[in-house]
């Protein structure tokens, strides 16, 4: 069995359900647990600290396949080992299908499925979800640390923007790292994912200007934003065109002009990218975006340095991670200073 | 008895492919001739009468079935079987950019004029549909033999049919600007139910499946056919020790196959699935067909609850289902659902199902 995403805490072993299935099985159907998938969940049950409980996120899976948790059923009524599913709602009918009975708690109106122990209740079962936000937020900060490249001799002029920084954040290792990808994509598609539901959640929102739209493109214009959009639009469950316009930004390098010729885009454009440290590469799309007689109306970044209002942009940005809280000792400030 | 050479000519004419039963009426009774005169020791020389295929009237359906017939009836030919058609670049046009002329060439099914093969017919009718023929050379397991070998097998094969259907229909499945916003829902849907009745037809039926896709502004259509063993005969041959009783004609064997997994799996899944989103399946197995709509499949869910911890009563659930309609279905029956017989049944099964797409303005 190929390595799995899977996160450990003291108490519990977590993950999500749409990692498991997009490792077995590809984004073909990002949706759909399938056969691969559910061998994945029984290998986790039986060889990942099986004393513990786990604590499975079933957010993003809408179908499961005929007889895919089957093993995943048999090896935890052997094994007694308890199973706690979050945001199951949708594959509701299958839980008890495949896995049996339950017993079912909401939780900040969250459905929370609890198989196989008694002991879990409301109480533990918040502590989960709590500390399993907790250890996802410390996977993700602990390797967005990582990315950060100290320059040799002190502070240096950064690439895009008149910022003297005493190093850059390089996405590279969070992308070319096959788990670190799945679990940031798939936070960053989470975060799509919120944007877009948002009108059923307000629907008397005022703010037409920031009202998400069904209609839309993702759009990457840097060379680490494009594997990013990718994955975004293909574990998305909605309405997919993605546009790359490869080295528009940071570091302008357009390589195919042509590519930039005007043609008017009905759709609203979804920035996705890595860092925003000065906000440089965001003014370059929203300039793109705006020469196609669209706009952008959100970004879904790994992480930012300032505020979204600090950034004077009219969109939100959704950010997996303060990039100045992961690494508070680094220093951007303006070539003049 | 050997075989004679092939000296009668036995033209078939499968109408205008415009449905399941309209092959049915047209094909049937000289198919059945074909077997009369096989068993005798002729081998007749078939000639397929295309010439009432019309543009924009053949359903996906029809056509599927016509090729899983015709794929079947080839094994019992000398040479592939001519071809007789109207000359109609419109149809030809279709027929090629849904991949029938490929599918036919490949597995020498039947053979086209020269003048059709040799034309270019690339015409973009209608890039929404998709044929698919599924094939599994290889030994199909026994589920006695080792059940968890036998239960990997399925996995497997659901899977390759999956991969096939995502990458030759991927396009189907993706949402346009007045169509549903959560396409993955209808492509999971579509995916596992198709996959399942596949499997069903190589594992039960011992036959290669013909799948047909359509996607229309109203709603997705999924045609799975083969020319297998039939219900009838393959519940008999499961000895499944969940199977508690036995039909007695080729109908009742469609309704106990639709509800014989008490657990909600495999087809009984895929007609709940279709029923929940609106939708509708019809099934076909030699002379019996039966079309499953909301208020009928309700009415046989609930005979089958009241009969909960009993055996199953068949005679129950047959009379739920009501009397087999003769001549055209009235319009109640289409909104209810029916069965139907027909004097000659088409080897093998035929299920068809529709899921309706929900529209940008029922969202609001």
């Amino acid at each position: 069995m190929r390595p799995l995403p899977v996160l450990r805490h003291d108490d519990f072993v977590y993950s999500r359900l749409k990692a498991l299935a997009w490792v077995t099985n590809g984004t073909g159907l990002p949706t759909l647990l399938q056969a691969n998938a559910g061998r994945a969940v029984a290998h986790i049950i039986e060889h990942d600290e099986p004393t513990k409980p786990l604590v499975l996120d079933c957010k993003g899976i809408g179908e499961v396949d005929d007889h895919a948790l089957e093993n995943a059923r048999t090896l935890l009524q052997n094994q007694q080992r308890p199973l706690v599913l979050l945001n199951a709602g949708a594959i509701d009918a299958s839980i008890k299908r495949e896995l049996g009975e339950y017993s079912l708690i909401l939780i900040g109106g969250m459905p929370v499925y609890i198989l196989g122990d008694d002991t879990i209740d409301r109480g533990i079962a918040s502590r989960f979800i709590q500390q399993a936000k907790e250890i996802v937020d410390a996977y993700v900060a602990t390797h967005v640390k990582e990315c950060f490249q100290k320059y040799e001799g002190g502070r240096q002029r950064m690439a895009s923007t008149p910022l003297l920084a005493s190093g850059v954040f390089d996405a590279r290792p969070l992308i070319s790292d096959p788990l670190k990808f799945v679990w940031i994509s798939l936070l960053m598609a989470d975060g799509l994912e919120d944007f877009l539901d948002r009108p059923l959640e307000q629907p008397q929102s005022a703010d037409e200007a920031n009202k998400p739209t069904r209609h839309f493109r993702l759009l990457a214009v840097s060379l680490r934003g494009s594997p990013l959009a990718a994955a975004v639009g293909l574990l998305s469950g909605r309405h997919k065109t993605i546009e790359i316009v490869d080295h528009m930004g940071p570091k302008y390098k357009i390589l195919e002009e042509p590519s930039l010729r005007s043609t008017a885009v009905e759709e609203d454009y979804i920035y996705v990218g890595d860092f925003v440290i000065g906000g440089t590469e965001l003014r370059i799309a929203q300039a793109y975006a705006r020469s196609k007689g669209s706009r952008i109306k959100h970004a879904v970044v790994i992480g930012r340095m300032l505020e979204t209002a600090e950034y004077n942009l009219d969109f939100d940005i959704t950010s997996l991670v303060n990039l100045h809280e992961c690494s508070p000792n680094e220093r951007f400030v303006f070539l003049d200073y | 008895m050997s075989a004679t050479a092939e000296k009668t000519i036995l033209p078939i004419n499968v109408g205008p492919l415009n449905g399941l039963g309209s092959l049915c009426f047209h094909a049937a009774k000289t198919l059945s001739h074909f077997s009369d005169l096989y068993r005798e020791g002729h081998v007749p020389k078939v000639v397929w009468d295309l010439r009432n295929v019309q543009p924009r009237h053949m359903s996906m359906a029809g056509l599927t079935a016509f090729l899983a017939t015709a794929y079947r009836l080839r094994k019992f030919t000398t040479n592939a079987p001519s071809v007789q058609v109207s000359w109609n670049p419109q149809v030809f046009s279709f027929w090629e950019d849904i991949s029938l002329f490929r599918i036919v060439s490949e597995h020498d099914i039947f053979r086209w004029p020269d003048a059709v093969t040799g034309g270019s017919w690339f015409g973009d009718t209608n890039p929404n549909t998709e044929l698919l023929m599924f094939e599994y050379k290889e030994h199909v397991p026994d589920r006695s033999d080792n059940l968890d070998y036998w239960k990997t097998w399925k996995d497997t094969v659901r899977q390759k049919f999956k991969d096939l259907l995502l990458l030759r229909c991927g396009r189907l499945f993706e949402s346009t600007w007045r169509s549903i916003d959560f396409p993955e829902k209808l492509k999971d849907q579509v995916a596992v139910a198709s996959a399942e009745l596949v499997v069903n037809s190589i594992l039960w039926g011992g036959s290669a499946a013909f799948v047909g896709l359509q996607r229309t502004s109203n709603g997705i259509t999924v045609a799975v056919c083969d020319s297998g063993h039939g219900f009838f005969h393959s519940l008999y041959a499961q000895e499944s020790s969940k199977q508690k009783v036995y039909p007695q004609n080729n109908l009742e064997a469609l309704v106990i196959g639709s509800l014989i997994n008490t657990r909600e799996y495999g087809l009984r899944r895929v007609i709940n699935t279709v029923i929940q989103n609106g939708g509708k399946v019809l099934m076909s197995s030699y002379d019996s067909e039966l079309h499953w709509k909301e208020p009928l499949w309700m009415r046989i869910q609930q005979a089958t609850i009241e009969t909960e911890g009993r055996p199953v009563d068949l005679g129950m659930l047959t009379q739920t289902i009501g009397s087999p309609v003769t001549g055209s279905p009235t319009d109640e029956d289409r909104r209810d659902g029916f069965c139907r017989l027909w004097n000659y049944g088409l080897r093998g099964v035929r299920i068809a199902f529709e899921i309706p797409l929900r529209r940008e303005e029922q969202f609001r």
